[in-house]
């Protein structure tokens, strides 16, 4: 059997809503990541790129399939195949799975795989007019977007996060304090230095500049603001100040087989050890994360205490918290908090959807090859009610 | 690794854009064919783990596709789901990731469907041009690629290959007819449309209640009609705009021996690849022969090859470029012997389960492989290869 390994991971400074990338379509910022992957690593010289696996919550703007443009935008050979693998948030973690098993079954060598979205660009969708629906059919309000068929299913994701903090008794001081630590754990970590190498500058041609910091972070918030925040519906958890951003950006890892990254000199960093995605109820989808997760666990034969590094996407702080409820509860052990989310998540860095997966298999590198730990676990819940989770093995031990 | 075998396959008829399936959306034509495929293939919902579903159109109203059918279907909460997209070969590609991940041992039983609509074909719109309120909804243009000598049509496309390739007007309609010929002789004998599982169409006060059982074919005479840009390409050597949805039910073989289930083929391999753009229609040369080394297999053991015929031209320089590169002739290979795109349409991601279906059908008679193929849009092609049990 093949190994799968990733030798390196990295991103766009994630930008605000309007912010620094706000002129850019999510494939225009991905185009360009995926060139400063390849100038980084030169990859195109020392061997063949054989896939992009890849994925975009937000339609894209100027693309109809996505993937492709962004390989093209990339300056990768037009011999490369693109695959648009997609599951709302978790869609990086997806796309890493799908191209795993595509290496691992021999089919595909090299792989560049990530995401990218840009909530700047947010577009509104009409019916087309091809068929016999009049031209004047379109109107300026967009169509209903729904994620889930069943009406009592389909909720918004604050209205899920409340339900989730109700259900799994979570208070606002909780998600609160939460929030906090995840803006204080990302600022510790960029003062440190061990953050900030991963970012691909992106040059923003409409406004003539390189955006190289990302725009979400708060690192001077205090917990009292937080705590002064009103909530988004009345008597929910949810705040502004504990949910993920909707941001702009783009985030790429380059796997391959240990093979052919020890024959072309590249240090093998993290093993692809197992992945897992499972449903659950789109009302209370952020739980999904825990049953995916907990599925890997048990292909992969570990117990919650054998993971050093737990990174899962904060798209809100009550979703964080139930999930790891849920995985106390059910696996029956203590979670270690140190070892979530170490560095922050999504509610201090932001979240540009898709790219997110991508980001975050990046920090959990970091980590690692910093702690020396053995095994990280990546998870996302994602809309509509799918975790996904990818365990990996640190190499660099 | 584990035996991957296709067990059943399920799909609406494919009607043409305006037809009798226009008022649904990509989503609920995947609903629909989902309840049908499930009832048809005598499977419980709780046995099967991941539903791969794909849309070259994308679907307005469902955020997360695969998500959004697996709930309209009723499935379990745990089942899984996940949308693969790679426009015409949509089914193709989820068919081989199905595979990579029941092989793989991570599932037992996936379904693997695509379903598009033209009729319902979302227009997008931006939002961050100001004043959105004062100026009238301005439709997208979404490109193939980024560069402007490769961003082409799949009609220009075929008027630059046919060019290049040396293809002529007259061999095109002689492809196009004979596809509809070889079509309605299967569809006589009864080889294809099987699958089908009839749409009816309610009755309204104006119209009786409608039975569709079969497929919108193109009845044209490719001759007649005038080119559309000036190349060989006309309305009746390209294939024309149909809708539907469908599925393949794909096992482990050990699962679909303890079910009781009579498997139809053994999955061999797949491949993906890349070319030109401006060059798309050939894409599906290089991915066949991607497909056949991965595979350990050579030209001439291939009994059946099923290419989804976009245009006619897309069609012969295929065969053409694969002779090309492998020094040898195509022009006595069993190439869509059932006929293909040309005669039932274009439809979309739907075009890799009718390819499995015509290719399944064919391989009874032919011979041991299959080697199902698409070019899709941007320059990209995929393959797949079946073996006959």
């Amino acid at each position: 059997m093949r190994e799968v390994v990733i030798v390196e991971g990295v991103r766009s400074a994630f930008g605000k809503r309007g912010g620094g990338l706000k002129d850019l379509a999510g494939t225009e910022i991905a185009g360009q990541v995926i060139r400063g992957l390849v100038d980084r690593t030169n990859i195109l010289e020392r061997g063949h790129v054989d896939d992009v696996f890849m994925g975009n919550v937000i339609e894209d703007e100027k693309s109809l399939f996505s993937p492709r443009y962004a390989a093209q935008l990339g300056g990768l050979p037009f011999d490369v195949s693109a695959t648009y693998v997609e599951m709302q948030c978790g869609s990086a973690i997806t796309a890493i799975n799908h191209a795993a098993w595509k290496i691992l079954m021999g089919m595909s060598d090299i792989a560049i795989v990530g995401g990218c979205d840009c909530h700047s660009k947010w577009l509104a969708g009409g019916r087309y007019t091809m068929s016999n629906t009049p031209y004047r059919d379109i109107s300026y309000a967009p169509t209903a977007a729904r994620l889930s068929p069943i009406d009592e299913q389909d909720t918004n994701m604050i209205q899920n996060s409340d339900l989730m903090g109700k259900k799994w008794e979570i208070s606002r001081e909780a998600c609160d304090e939460y929030a906090y630590n995840s803006q204080q754990r990302l600022a510790n970590a960029f003062a440190n230095g061990w953050l900030g190498d991963e970012i691909v500058p992106v040059y923003n041609p409409v406004t003539g500049k390189y955006i190289t910091k990302d725009e979400h972070p708060r690192p001077d918030v205090t917990l009292e603001k937080l705590k002064a925040m009103k909530p988004v519906y009345e008597g929910g958890v949810t705040t502004a100040g504990n949910a993920s951003g909707r941001n702009d950006g783009a985030a790429f890892v380059l796997m391959m087989t240990k093979e052919k990254a020890l024959e072309l000199g590249f240090t093998p960093r993290l093993k692809w050890v197992t992945g897992a995605d499972e449903g659950y109820y789109p009302n209370l989808m952020g739980v999904a994360a825990a049953y995916s997760n907990m599925k890997a666990l048990r292909q992969a034969g570990l117990k919650m205490a054998d993971v050093d590094v737990y990174e899962c996407n904060e798209a809100f702080a009550a979703q964080n918290l139930a999930v790891i409820k849920e995985m106390e509860t059910v696996m029956g052990e203590k979670m270690n908090m140190d070892t979530w989310n170490p560095w922050g998540g999504a509610i201090a860095i932001g979240h540009p959807n898709a790219a997110s997966g991508a980001r975050i298999t990046t920090f959990a590198m970091k980590q690692l090859a910093l702690s020396g730990g053995k095994y990280a676990c990546v998870s996302s819940c994602c809309g509509g009610g799918m975790g996904t989770t990818t365990i990996f093995e640190n190499l660099e031990r | 690794m584990r035996e991957v075998v296709l067990v059943n396959i399920s799909r609406t008829p494919l009607c043409v854009i305006g037809g009798a399936l226009k008022d649904k959306t990509a989503a609920q034509l995947g609903i629909l064919a989902l309840n049908n495929a499930v009832e048809k293939f005598g499977i419980a919902k709780e046995d099967v783990n991941t539903i791969f579903a794909s849309s070259a159109n994308h679907d307005l109203n469902a955020v997360n596709l695969g998500r959004y059918i697996t709930l309209g279907g009723e499935f379990p909460m745990p089942t899984s789901s996940v949308t693969v997209e790679m426009l015409e070969g949509s089914t193709l590609a989820a068919m081989n990731h199905a595979a990579s991940k029941i092989a793989l041992g991570l599932d037992d039983v996936c379904l693997v469907g695509g379903m598009d609509s033209w009729s319902q074909k979302p227009a997008f719109m931006g939002t961050d041009i100001v004043p959105y309120k004062l100026i009238p909804p301005q439709m997208l243009v979404q490109k193939n690629s980024p560069f402007e000598d490769e961003e082409m049509d799949h009609v220009e496309v075929s008027d630059r290959i046919a060019k290049l390739y040396c293809v002529s007007r007259e061999e095109c309609d002689e492809v196009a007819a004979k596809s509809r010929e070889d079509h309605a002789k299967a569809v006589a004998d009864g080889i294809i449309g099987n699958e089908i599982v009839p749409y009816v169409v309610p009755a309204t006060r104006k119209t009786p209640e409608i039975t569709v059982a079969t497929d919108d074919v193109f009845s044209g005479n490719a001759q007649e009609y005038a080119p559309l840009l000036g190349g060989v390409c006309t309305m009746g050597n390209v294939a024309h705009m149909t809708e539907g949805a469908g599925y393949v039910l794909m096992m482990s073989a050990e699962k679909a021996k303890s079910m009781g289930l009579k498997p139809l083929a053994r999955w061999v391999g797949g491949a993906d690849v890349g070319c030109e753009p401006n060059v798309t229609g050939v894409a599906a040369a290089y991915s066949n022969l991607k497909a056949l080394k991965y595979a350990g297999l050579s030209i001439k053991d291939i009994a059946v090859w099923e290419n989804n015929q976009l245009t006619a031209a897309y069609d012969i320089c295929t065969r053409k470029e694969m002779a090309r590169q492998a020094y040898t002739s195509m022009k006595n290979a069993n190439w869509n012997g059932l006929g293909g795109a040309l005669a039932v349409g274009n439809s979309g991601s739907v075009a890799g389960i009718w390819l499995a279906k015509a290719a399944i059908s064919e391989m009874e008679d032919a011979g041991q492989y299959a080697v199902l193929s698409s070019c899709c849009g941007g320059g990209v092609g995929v393959s797949t290869i079946l073996e006959k049990l």
